[in-house]
């Protein structure tokens, strides 16, 4: 048993406390919570709160909100739903709200904004996905999980929470079907180029006989390297490569981006993949697919336009 | 009890996370989850439990954060054997010592396995022999996942081997040719049909520079030493970072050529990448026999027991000063597997 993981699970969620001493600063308004929402992957979180405002004393008072966990008032609205301008000011890490300044109402929605640190989001959800996928003949198969560690705290505070936009990132492996999807003579033309550029160079004596070969190649592929690199990038990008990726609910799409072009061509595609969580469903599983053999034939296709 | 949901990853490799959880609707009155793990197993993690004990390959929880769900992390401390090895993993609920629900969960741990068919005892080499068809291996791969592999050439005389990765085919220009050694800074031809991002161009060349100062990525063989203490100072400068983007970039075509090429050389099979592609060996003075290595890893950096192929050589050369150079060339059969879900 891994017990120092385990330990860093239980020393308590701060940011999550730091919400909790919000609520009570906010206590004599008798705030209710509407909601809070944590976008994990934009590490934001955006809180609703509902604060009752008595006319008379409380009229005379600032209101004052601590601004923990760096929350801001991001939108405030009166009892009709109509926008207040006004959302007061930050003063010695709090904000304060003038009361005579805010429209007559007994009740506002205050929406609030904060970051959460990648350090708090790894205690309260966790995503997987296998490094291999399963490997059929026309695709690619690739289990996903993401799961709430620990929402205990939150739980507690507040009645609606979700979790949303929890994403991880599945490396789609496409190299074979790649290499595999390049017609013969576009290859034949390139690796003759090759031997030809680097016979040129060291002035080698075999230089006319590769010429001849390249000759003989380049007239059944025309593309220049330029051509044919542009063409391996945009059949990368997300825009093309999508039209491949399936994806069960309740995972979504989000980007793809070609992973590290070391040496200019990917190894694999990122496919970042999306889900919320909330309490009614902490855990959630699905399986992305990529359609190999559909993308080894639209490969072929798009490179058959450099064939004589 | 009304389970929602009882997951369990459906396959993982040696070390990797394989995540299981329990959803469940209405109350059960239990109070231990008791979950038993197989041999060679650990727990990674565990998901909205407040409070458990672990004892050896057992663990108790004794309460949850909030009810009706829990998860926990696992993986296989060890590689197995066998491609696809299936442990269970029992997870009951107790009520005063009674089992009042129980589950059990596969987990099924995976592995690329590789096995010779065929390779000859012995070989013939000789000048009138074509060395591209030379040494020809049967290799299979079954199992499920990459195989890395890495082919070795050993032996009790002079051959040696290599793999003629695009690094290598940089370092052999940049220290043959003595590249590195001329003051001026080549000229850069901006190109109009090739278009490069500078900041991929910066990051391909640091990433050189620390390749070449580690030592990784093959030096030419016939370097001599005087050149290789004078490359090791001229790739410690860090000024030089500049003059290797130059040379980069004025090489710019050839490298895209090589980067292409060398990527559909480099996955013979769909499970299996050759790192740094195919290997040759130089046979240079007389030897009676040479031992093939196939080392190979999992894509979490397993490594698996080598293979190892002892072979004869029968050397008839007349001239061993003539360098001859033998790939090893391999038929690689693949018999793949699933897991089974």
């Amino acid at each position: 048993m891994n017990t120092e993981t385990l330990e860093a699970t239980k020393t308590g969620l701060d940011i999550l406390q730091q919400l909790n001493q919000l609520r009570k600063a906010l206590s004599p308004f008798k705030p209710e919570v509407k909601s809070m929402r944590i976008l994990y992957r934009e590490r934001i979180s955006d809180l609703t709160l509902l604060l009752n405002v008595p006319r008379g004393i409380a009229r005379k008072k600032k209101i004052e909100i601590p601004a923990y966990a760096g929350y801001k008032i991001f939108d405030m609205y009166d009892e009709s739903l109509n926008k207040v301008n006004y959302v007061g000011e930050y003063s010695g890490g709090k904000w304060i709200l003038d009361t005579s300044k805010l429209p007559a109402s007994e009740k506002y929605l205050v929406i609030m904004k904060g970051r959460v640190s990648e350090d708090a989001l790894d205690r309260i959800v966790k995503v997987h996905a296998p490094k291999d996928p399963k490997r059929g003949e026309e695709m690619d198969r690739y289990w996903i999980h993401s799961g709430i560690k620990d929402v205990s705290i939150l739980e507690k505070i507040w009645e609606e929470l979700a979790i949303e936009r929890i994403n991880v990132n599945v490396n789609v492996g496409i190299q074979r079907y790649f290499a595999t999807s390049i017609p013969h003579p576009i290859k034949m033309m390139l690796k003759t180029r090759g031997q030809l550029l680097r016979a040129i160079d060291s002035g080698e004596r075999e230089k006319s006989r590769l010429e001849s070969f390249y000759r003989y190649w380049s007239r059944k592929a025309k593309a220049t390297t330029g051509e044919i690199y542009e063409l391996i990038r945009k059949i990368l990008s997300g825009e093309t490569f999508s039209d491949f990726i399936f994806i069960d609910p309740p995972y979504e799409i989000g980007s793809i981006i070609p992973v590290a072009p070391m040496l200019f061509i990917p190894e694999g595609v990122g496919v970042e993949v999306e889900t919320d969580l909330n309490f009614r469903r902490p855990a959630a599983e699905g399986y992305l697919t990529f359609k190999k053999k559909d993308f080894g034939v639209r490969v072929s296709k798009d490179f058959e336009k450099f064939l004589k | 009890m009304k389970v929602i949901s009882e997951f369990i990853a459906p396959w993982a490799l040696a070390k990797e996370d394989i995540p299981i959880h329990m959803i469940w609707k209405s109350e059960l009155p239990y109070d231990t989850i008791r979950i038993r793990l197989p041999e060679k197993f650990k727990v990674h993690e565990l998901f909205n439990v407040d409070e458990h004990l672990a004892k050896g390959l057992t663990i108790l929880i004794k309460r949850l954060k909030t009810s009706n769900y829990f998860g926990l992390v696992v993986f296989a401390s060890e590689t197995y054997k066998e491609n696809l090895t299936r442990k269970e993993i029992t997870i009951e609920f107790l009520s005063h010592g009674e089992v009042k629900y129980s589950h059990t969960f596969t987990a099924r741990v995976i592995r690329p396995l590789l096995e010779v068919m065929k390779a000859p005892e012995k070989i013939v080499v000789r000048e009138d022999i074509d060395p591209r068809k030379l040494i020809n291996l049967s290799v299979k791969y079954s199992g499920l996942g990459t195989a890395k592999i890495a082919i070795k050439v050993g032996h009790k005389g002079a051959t040696i081997s290599y793999t003629d990765s695009l690094y290598r085919q940089i370092l052999k220009r940049l220290i043959n040719e003595k590249i590195f050694l001329s003051h001026e800074l080549k000229e850069v031809v901006s190109r109009e049909d090739i278009e490069i991002d500078p900041e991929s161009l910066k990051k391909l060349s640091e990433e050189m520079v620390e390749r070449m100062k580690t030592g990784r990525g093959i030096l030419p063989s016939d370097i001599d030493q005087e050149t290789l203490r004078e490359f090791n100072e001229w790739i410690k400068d860090s000024k030089n970072i500049n003059k290797l983007m130059n040379i980069v970039y004025s090489e710019i075509e050839q490298l895209m050529i090589g980067a292409i090429l060398y990527y559909l050389d480099r996955h013979p099979s769909e499970d299996i990448e050759l790192i740094g592609g195919i290997t040759k060996t130089i046979f240079k003075s007389r030897v009676k026999e040479m031992i093939i290595r196939i080392h190979y890893k999992d894509s979490l950096d397993n490594e698996y027991e080598p293979i190892e192929i002892p072979i004869k050589v029968d050397d008839q050369r007349k001239n061993v000063e003539r360098i001859f150079e033998a790939p090893i060339n391999i038929e690689w059969i693949t018999k793949r597997i699933g897991p089974g879900v």
